[in-house]
Formats: structure tokens, sequence, C-alpha cells
């Protein structure tokens, strides 16, 4: 009888343990801050001890939803927060060149704007190329190479890389590129457009360690006003970080998702920790997990 | 009373008459352009053109191999890049004088093959839809294909693009959205924004009712609903009105 119930306490243990999130918080810092004028909410991840993952959903593959393709390889991990990535055209497809776990979703490489080269790796890192600087360095058959995306026989040269190593790849708008600011005002090229905004910024904090920060405007702002702020606050002498790698834009437009989560699995319900739009309206999504 | 109600009966039947002119105004014309197949000769001579040559890369007369035309047949265009290789004693160089003849040397020569003329695209788009084949047929030289196809594919999408913005109607055309479909089933998405009134029409041209009504009832504000419902509520009464003093004056 005693051996019946310390198996059933130990299955029931188990069960709770793997069903509920569990991360450690140290790694996860969660606050409001007040930039310029802007209430933003920042969530910075440490990859120290690369805990924390990225993972990234580019497109609906054979049929299966973004939604559903999240659904399914979420179960049993621990998520930390879900958001939209970028951009898609009336036909849903991504702007830009897109490339899905090695499986090719858009093939056009934009020339203009979006100077942002995302490659997530199959190892839950993340890197960012500025493709005005034409200078993204990979390995073709054992051999350094340095390429230019925006040049097609160069780009074919990156595909058939990220087709072999199982890369997922995206274009986006390009915000701060080692400390230097990249967007422009309107009249420079950027939209005037007004909007809430979310960028991700992959900083270096005054100890070297490398953190991953998500910035949540709920307020309307340019996307030059934004980054800005942003890129003047998180290099500012009082800041913890004394370095941006880069600074992405995140889509907050047609699909505004965004969902983050404490250590326990609990969602984070105030506002600037949230979007709009719900899990079902992602056009692809960007997660990070903690494993 | 009676005068608002002809008001508005009379604005919504605009309201269905700009629609309708806005439906039969596109262009349904279906007839898709096709390029024949013909044999054509040998114009250009690159056997003597290396012969006489000291550097290749430099002297390379782009102009003239363009104007041959030999680049159009897959016989010849192979056996130029077999022997410019070696000459060269490097696929790689080869493959970029190639590269430079087929994509900006060829804009340079025959700029309409970018033109405004959609029959004129679909054409281009069926010439470089070959070197996506290519591709697939021939390993060694694939990277060549692949990018003189993607070098053509990046000039085709802009121009729908900007085709697009200059001529807001022209995305329901028959000809426009079969040449962005093309495009997308070789994965190169355009990403053509079109305005609520295109988007009304396409729906409309491909009977997507149920889509149709979702997107109105999800994207319509409350007050926009409300407005909606008083100007179809009012549009019966002024029809049931109006049917009623007809069969009065038929009775009469």
């Amino acid at each position: 009888m005693k051996f019946i119930f310390s198996l059933f306490a130990g299955l029931l243990f188990t069960l709770n343990f793997t069903q509920a999130q569990k991360f450690d918080s140290k790694y996860i810092q969660v606050s409001n801050s007040l930039v310029g004028n802007y209430t933003i909410g920042m969530m910075k991840l440490s990859r120290k001890d690369n805990h924390v993952k990225v993972k990234y959903f580019a497109a609906n593959v054979n049929g299966v939803s973004v939604e559903n393709r999240y659904k399914q390889w979420s179960q049993g991990k621990n998520i930390i927060l879900y958001s939209s990535g970028t951009y898609f055209g009336d036909d849903g497809n991504p702007v830009g060149l897109c490339i899905d776990n090695g499986s090719i979703v858009n093939n056009l490489v934009k020339t203009t704007g979006f100077d942002a080269l995302a490659i997530v790796y199959a190892t839950g890192g993340i890197a960012v190329s500025d493709l005005k600087q034409a200078n993204l360095n990979i390995v073709v058959n054992n051999t350094p190479t340095t390429v230019n995306v925006r040049n097609p026989l160069d780009a074919q040269k990156f595909k058939s890389w990220a087709v072999s190593n199982s890369a997922t790849v995206f274009q986006t708008h390009l915000l701060c590129y080692n400390n230097d600011l990249k967007a422009f005002p309107p009249n420079g090229g950027n939209s005037s457009k007004e909007a809430s905004r979310r960028f991700l910024a992959v900083c270096q904090d005054k100890q070297g360690a490398i953190q991953h920060v998500i910035l949540n405007i709920k307020e309307l702002v340019t996307l030059y006003e934004g980054s800005k702020a942003i890129n003047e606050y998180l290099l500012h002498p009082s800041s913890v970080f004394n370095k941006i790698f880069f600074m992405i834009n995140l889509d907050t437009g047609s699909q505004d998702v965004f969902e983050s989560y404490d250590g326990n699995g609990n969602r984070d319900p105030r506002k600037y920790f949230g979007g709009t739009t719900p899990l079902s309206g992602a056009k692809n999504l960007l997660v990070y997990y903690y494993e | 009373m009676k005068k608002y109600v002809l008001i508005i009966s009379s604005v919504v039947l605009l309201l269905f008459i700009f629609m309708g002119y806005k439906l039969l105004s596109t262009n349904q014309e279906n007839n898709v352009p096709t390029v024949k197949t013909q044999t054509l000769t040998r114009n250009f001579n690159i056997g003597a053109f290396l012969k006489n040559s000291n550097d290749v890369v430099k002297e390379f007369p782009y102009d003239k191999y363009i104007a041959s035309g030999d680049y159009q047949t897959y016989s010849f265009l192979r056996n130029d890049i077999d022997q410019l290789s070696n000459k060269l004693k490097d696929n790689s160089t080869a493959q970029s004088v190639i590269y430079e003849a087929l994509t900006n040397s060829l804009i340079k020569g025959k700029p309409a093959l970018i033109g405004s003329e959609i029959d004129s695209l679909i054409v281009t788009f069926q010439w470089a839809d070959k070197f996506r084949i290519y591709a697939e047929a021939d390993s060694i030289n694939s990277n060549l294909y692949s990018a003189v196809n993607e070098f053509w594919m990046s000039k085709l999408t802009d121009r729908l693009v900007a085709i697009s913005s200059e001529n807001s109607n022209i995305v329901n055309n028959f000809k426009f959205r079969y040449l962005i479909t093309k495009c997308n089933e070789v994965k190169y998405s355009a990403s053509i924004n079109n305005n609520s009134i295109s988007k009304f029409i396409q729906n409309l041209l491909n009977s997507n009712w149920t889509h149709l009504f979702r997107q109105t009832w999800n994207q319509a504000s409350k007050l926009q609903l409300s407005l909606l419902f008083i100007i179809g509520f009012i549009t019966i009464i002024s029809y049931s009105l109006l049917i009623k003093s007809i069969i009065k004056l038929i009775k009469k």
C-alpha cells in the first residue's frame, strides 16, 4: 500500500514538474522604464550559460499555421515570450528573403530598406548582418567566405549555406548596428507613420555578458523617434550596457502578437508585456524559451 | 423625411454604380503570351574572340554578345561558359562574365524587357524562369543560372510593385494577377499591398463571399457597423416605399 502511494505521489510530482513552466528568473529581468516621453516594457534575457534560446517560425508550412506549429513545438518547453517577427504582404508572404529551417519561403532579397538580415540558428542563437555593409561571413566547403547577399551571385552561396545548415532567415528594418543608429528620420527614408513599436536589441553589459532585450512601446511613435530614444537610453552612461550589437524592428502593425510569461508559466497581464493580436493572427513568430 | 430617404437611397445607388463600374472596368482578358521555340543560328564566334584576347574579362564584348542573341539558346550558352572556363582556367570568373552579360548588359541593351506592358513582363518571366530550370539541370553552373534568375525576378517584382503604385486598379487585371501568381509559385513574392477596394473586387471576382462578410464584419468599427445598419434600414424602407407607390400607381 505504502509502495503504491509513493508511486502515485511520485507520478503526480513528475507530471506537475513536466507541465509547469520552470526557469531561473536570474536570467530574465522584467521592468517598466521611462525612456524620454515613452514608457517602455523591457525584458532583458541573459544568454549567459546558454539557457535562454531563440526559435523563429517564418511562415505556415505545408498548410500548418504558425499558431499550430508553435503549439506543437512548444509542448513541454519553458516559454519566456513570443512576439510577431517581420512584416508580411497582402498575399500573406513575408517581405524580403525568408528561409524557414532550411526551407525557402521567399527568395526575393529586398534591396532597399530592410537592411537587417537576421539568422536564427538551430542551436538557439541569433545573429544580424547589416546588408549595406555587404560583409556577411559564412563557411562554404570548409572555406570562410564573405558574401554580399544583395548581389545575386553571392546570394546563391548564402541560400545554399542556409539550406544545408537548416538556418532560419528573415529580413527586417535595421535600427541600430554596433552602437550606430541606423533608422532614418521620415524625410530620410523611414516612414512617418506613428505606431506602437517593438524592438529586439542584442547588447553587451558592462560585465561582458550578452543580453537580448525586448522593448515594447505602447505609445504611438515613428520608427526613427522610437529607435533614437532607445538607442540613447541603452547607451547612456548610467545604463548596464556598453554596446548594442544590433537592434531590429518587430512587426506591431497587421500582427501585434506578444505574450510573456513569468518563471511559473503565468502570463504577464500588464499592457506593456502583451500585444493586441491573438496567437491565431500570427503570420510569423519569434519565440524565446528556457532550456 | 421623404427627402432624406431619397438622398440616402441615391447615395446607395451611386455606390452600387461605382462598384459596378470598378468591377466591369477590370481587364479580364486571359490570352497569356507564349514564346515560340525556334532554332536560332550561331552569331557570335567566341572561339575567335578568345584566341585574340589578352584579357578576356576586360575585353569581353558585352554589347556584341547581347546583340548576337546567342544567349537565348541553352547549348550555345553552355558552350560559351565552357570555352570561357577553359581559357580563364577558372569557372567562377567565367560565370561572372556571363552573369554580367545576361544581367546588367542585357537590361542596358534591352530596357523593354522590364517595361510597363504586362504581356512583355510575362514573356520576361518565362525567359527568366528557364534559368531556374537550367540551375536544377546543370549543377556545375547552377550558381550562375540561379543568380541570373534572381536578378530578373527581382527586377520583375520591383516593376510590378511600381506599376501597382502608379495604377492601383491594375491589381485586379487577370494578366497582372497571373504574373503575381507565377512569381509566388517560384517563391518570389512581390508583396503588393492592395487598397481596400481592390481587395473587395478581388474577393468578389473569386466569389469569396464568406471571406468578404467576415472581413467586413471584423474590420468595421462599432460606429461603422451602426451606420451600415442605419443605411441598410433606411434603404429597405425607401425601396418598400418606392415599391408601394409604384403598386399604387399601377392600381390607379
